[in-house]
């Protein structure tokens, strides 16, 4: 299985989890129909199943691949790794999270905004950091006219 | 019938004055961006629009929010086709069909066949809310929670269509979807559940998800894979934009379905836009002889929900205005325009009000084609600004949809939503789990839930509730049938896959 | 001697105008209106409102300006009033969610951390029929021979409230069906699918005057103008007089001065002409000025109701 699809599944098992505990604290009956904590008591419990299964399916048949590919003299070289594929999407979601967090700490949007543009431009998308720089302006002014001018949104 | 377009008539005397016309061109325009916009949807559009509106005489006011409402149903598919970022939720299937279109070059073609059908739609529904309002609303009431449960089911039934490949992956998306859709207040029960922070209590915004999972999702797979759209120079050859004869002709027949479909389940109160452009989509694929390009860009997929959603609009409107009844958030924050006009919004509204109707539904007809007209005209327009910053669309995207999520409920909450979901949707994307099913999840199951709760109360905790009743019956029957033939179909195309093996 | 004497007079007077002339130190900005909702919900409305008539009415000359902070049933709106404790120049528009959500909820934060301004309104509640269906009047209700279907918004409100004291009060047992909005509650009383409905008058008053529904009671402690032929329930002889109160509050430990200035703009804005026609009647709320430790005190009633109904419904411990 790959890391990435790992990943997903952990992050999934453990959401339920985490609601299938909380569900517990609610009612499951009622005096009519179902309580506050029927759907989500069953439906924890299902992706539970469901995540086991596909991780469990994943497994059996990585097993089953190697085995054949073992006994076949033209076994396909495991896949390569775009590693400079993933170091951008890493990146990027770093930079998300600090500019995020800037936002919710300074109460501005602006700014973090700007900046994050700037890099994601200069860094990820691989333009000169001037070019990144005007584009960031530009688009964060538009932004600013649009929402906060025009439509009253208090950005900053 | 004759009364009904002496009334008309007398509503475009009240709106054809060059103010008017101006207003309602500008409220267009105005309402398109709006809902190109991530984050910004009708209700959104309509609500920031207000104090501009109280300013104007009655009739002027209505035109320029109607307008605005109108404007921003043609908005929600641009983004939605040119950058996967869905505006609004009715606009999620736009972005199924139209982005893949868009990534093969044809955006051209995606965004005028979406701008022909919704128009096409708008207009239907348009014509049934002049000529059918009073009946269809009379009729319309005595569809009960009963109903809309099943209704609810029979679109969750799609989730086998959405599935793709991989029954297990739908089935699991469509789980954690549901799971989603629970936080927050029930307000059957009372209880509020998993609000971990206050911010949670109301539930987890819909629009926000979709902002990740589509807007957020779409640009780090694109980071990671260097996927750059290949767009070509700027060019202003008309030809390039307007659909062919062929194009035209698949997107008939799917126009004229969702064009019935939107103004059927626009009706129906709290139903609305989104479910009738996802009961389309599963229409149209389940009608379609080649239902394997559906998800790849797929016209009639463009074609029948682009029509269903413009279509809802005026199908929204009709409770609105036969019973004072609005049956969406956009249609609830007319009701409070038409109280703050001092209008009394309720079953005599027509009869005591009813100039001041008539000329909105004119000026919404008004509407409907100044924005046909300016959509096409402008797709040159939309088409050259994006291959203009092409190279620099991740930059631009993440600042929209951050802007976008932050605009739901000013503050960073929502973008923290949206920055989850934007993992999320790039894991769920890069390891071929259908974001479909896990959408379509959140928006219907949190009103199954509710209504088939309802449905047992209101048969004091009798289940023959679903089978007394004969529309309730109809539509049971009509799942079944779904079931049946979705299963028995799979069988068959298995059975002709292996064949020649 | 006698220059001494008017020069303390003249101290002692001048101290004395610079109470007031200190008291005329608020506001020192503008106001700030906080809606817990977004544009165009009733809050909004509501504070939009009141804005446009204290400034076409030149009640107060300080700017106002309306603030949207929504999310979490009004707890957001909540904390954010807190933030700005001790400083007068922000009021927020509550109603039934700012008991509510703090009782259901863990934020923290009750209507006791605020300083409650005034109460400038309240929604009754009406019970209603199809006016075509079998029962033409309360006590007609009282003895239907089966459970009726009683239908309400949402589940330990105002509605459910009423319905539950009208069944402990009759001795009838209801089946309240709670609903998610007004309309949804009026379609399906149109169609019979309920037997009656609690509901305020807003929704319904044009479906009397269609002749649709009919309304049987008022939870009012007196007859009101709009329905001068409407019978309490008291007057029945039930003793139910709940209602849903709008009204306005202010940061924790705002100065005197303050909190004298904000009571003053609304319970001025409460009687002129244009706040009666243009809100009170357009939405159906019917006058009903409290301020001060009045409004408080109702505060602290109506918690302790949603405490007990909350609690016998299991919803809170």
């Amino acid at each position: 299985m790959k890391p990435s699809e790992t990943l997903l599944l952990a992050t999934l098992a453990v959401f339920s989890a985490v609601l299938l505990r909380f569900s517990l604290d609610m009612p499951y009956a009622a005096a009519q129909a179902f309580g506050p904590g029927f759907v989500p008591l069953n439906l924890s419990v299902a992706t539970l199943v469901l995540t086991a299964a596909i991780a469990g399916r994943r497994l059996i048949t990585r097993r089953h691949d190697s085995t054949e590919a073992g006994q076949g003299p033209t076994a396909a070289p495991p896949e390569k790794p775009a590693s400079t594929g993933h170091r951008a999407v890493l990146a990027a979601m770093v930079l998300l999270g600090i500019a995020v967090s800037a936002m919710h700490i300074g109460g501005g949007v602006l700014l973090p905004l700007t900046l994050l543009v700037w890099v994601v431009s200069w860094r990820l998308s691989g333009h000169g950091p001037v070019l990144s720089a005007g584009v960031a302006g530009a688009v964060t002014v538009c932004i600013y006219v649009v929402f906060n001018l025009w439509l009253n949104i208090p950005l900053t | 019938m004759v009364d009904m377009l002496a009334d008309l008539s007398g509503g475009f005397a009240g709106v054809l004055t060059p103010e008017n016309l101006i207003i309602i061109f500008v409220a267009g325009m105005i309402g398109t961006l709006v809902g190109a916009l991530p984050g910004l949807g009708p209700s959104a559009g309509i609500a920031l629009m207000l104090p501009l509106a109280f300013g104007m005489p009655t009739v002027s006011g209505l035109c320029l929010l109607t307008g605005v409402y109108m404007g921003t149903m043609y908005g929600g598919r641009i983004t939605s086709i040119l950058i996967n970022t869905p505006g609004d939720a009715p606009a999620i299937i736009t972005a199924l069909e139209g982005y893949p279109l868009m990534k093969q070059g044809r955006g051209g073609l995606a965004l005028g066949i979406s701008a022909i059908s919704s128009f096409v739609g708008g207009l239907f529904g348009l014509v049934v809310l002049v000529f059918f309002a009073p009946m269809i609303a009379s009729y319309a009431i005595f569809l009960g929670a009963p109903e809309y449960f099943l209704l609810m089911l029979l679109g969750l039934s799609t989730i086998v269509l959405l599935a793709g490949a991989d029954l297990l992956k739908a089935l699991l998306t469509a789980c954690v979807g549901v799971l989603v859709s629970t936080f927050g207040s029930d307000y059957i029960s009372g209880h509020i559940r998993f609000a971990f922070v206050p911010e949670l209590i109301e539930g987890i915004d819909f629009v926000a998800i979709i902002i990740g999972l589509y807007g957020l999702g779409e640009v780090l797979y694109n980071l990671e894979h260097r996927v750059v759209l290949k767009l070509g120079k700027p060019s202003f050859n008309l030809r390039e934009y307007i659909p062919g004869g062929r194009d035209l002709r698949e997107a008939a027949g799917p126009t004229v379905r969702g064009s019935v479909l939107g103004t059927v389940i626009g009706v129906l109160p709290g139903a609305g836009a989104t479910v009738a452009t996802f009961l389309a989509y599963a229409l149209e694929r389940r009608l379609s002889t080649r239902p394997e390009r559906f998800g790849h860009g797929a016209l009639p997929g463009l074609a029948g929900p682009e029509a269903s959603n413009n279509a809802s609009v005026p199908g929204a409107l009709i409770p609105l205005i036969t019973l004072g009844i609005p049956g969406s958030g956009g249609t609830a924050i007319m009701l409070g325009a038409l109280i703050m006009f001092g209008l009394q919004p309720g079953p005599l509204l027509m009869i005591k009000s009813g100039d001041i109707v008539w000329a909105m539904i004119a000026g919404l007809i008004l509407a409907n084609l100044f924005l046909f007209l300016s959509n096409i005209l402008l797709i040159p327009v939309f088409i050259n600004l994006l291959r203009l910053i092409q190279g620099h669309l991740a930059g631009v995207v993440v600042a929209l949809c951050l802007v976008g999520a932050f605009s739901l409920s000013y503050n960073t909450f929502n973008i923290w939503v949206a920055l989850v979901f934007g993992v999320i949707g790039y894991l769920m994307k890069k390891n071929d789990y259908p974001t479909g099913p896990f959408i379509l999840a959140v928006v219907l199951a949190p009103l199954a839930e509710n209504y088939f709760r309802q449905s047992i109360m209101l048969g004091q905790g009798d289940w023959s509730i679903f089978i007394e009743r004969p529309i309730a019956l109809t539509l049971l029957i009509m799942i079944l049938a779904v079931f049946t033939i979705g299963i028995i179909g799979k069988q068959v195309v298995r059975r002709r896959q292996t064949r020649p093996h | 001697m006698q220059k001494t004497t008017s020069l303390i007079t003249a101290g002692l007077l001048g101290l004395a105008l610079a109470g007031p002339a200190m008291a005329q130190d608020f506001p020192t900005r503008g106001i700030e209106f906080v809606a817990g909702y977004g544009p165009g919900g009733g809050h909004d409305t509501m504070l939009r409102a009141m804005a446009k008539i204290i400034q076409d009415e030149r009640i107060v000359d300080a700017p106002i300006n309306v603030v949207n902070k929504p999310g979490g049933s009004s707890a957001v709106s909540m904390g954010y009033l807190n933030g700005h404790s001790g400083d007068g120049h922000y009021l927020m528009s509550i109603t039934s969610s700012h008991i509510t959500t703090p009782l259901t909820t863990n934020i923290g934060l009750t209507f006791e951390d605020f300083t409650p301004i005034a109460r400038l309104g309240i929604d009754p509640q009406l019970l209603v029929v199809n006016a075509r269906g079998p029962f033409q009047s309360l006590a007609d209700i009282v003895a239907a021979d089966r459970v009726l279907n009683v239908g309400g918004t949402g589940t330990a409100t105002i509605e459910h409230i009423v319905a539950i004291q009208l069944g402990e009060a009759t001795g009838n047992s209801f089946n309240y069906i709670p609903f998610q909005g007004d309309g949804e509650v009026v379609t399906a009383l149109l169609s019979n699918q309920l037997d009656f409905i609690i509901t305020n008058p807003g929704p319904a008053v044009d479906f009397f005057e269609a002749g649709h529904f009919k309304a049987l009671a008022i939870s009012t402690e007196a007859r009101i103008d709009a329905f001068p032929d409407l019978p309490t329930f008291q007057e029945q002889g039930y003793d139910i007089t709940l209602s849903l109160y709008r009204g306005v509050t202010a940061a924790a430990d705002i100065s005197d001065a303050a909190r004298t200035y904000l009571t003053d703009m609304v319970e001025r804005l409460s009687q002129s002409d244009a706040w009666r026609t243009d809100y009170l009647e357009r939405n159906s709320v019917v006058p009903g000025f409290l301020a001060g430790d009045d409004f408080s005190a109702y505060l602290a009633r109506t918690n302790e109701v949603y405490r007990a109904t909350l609690t016998d419904l299991g919803v809170i411990d």
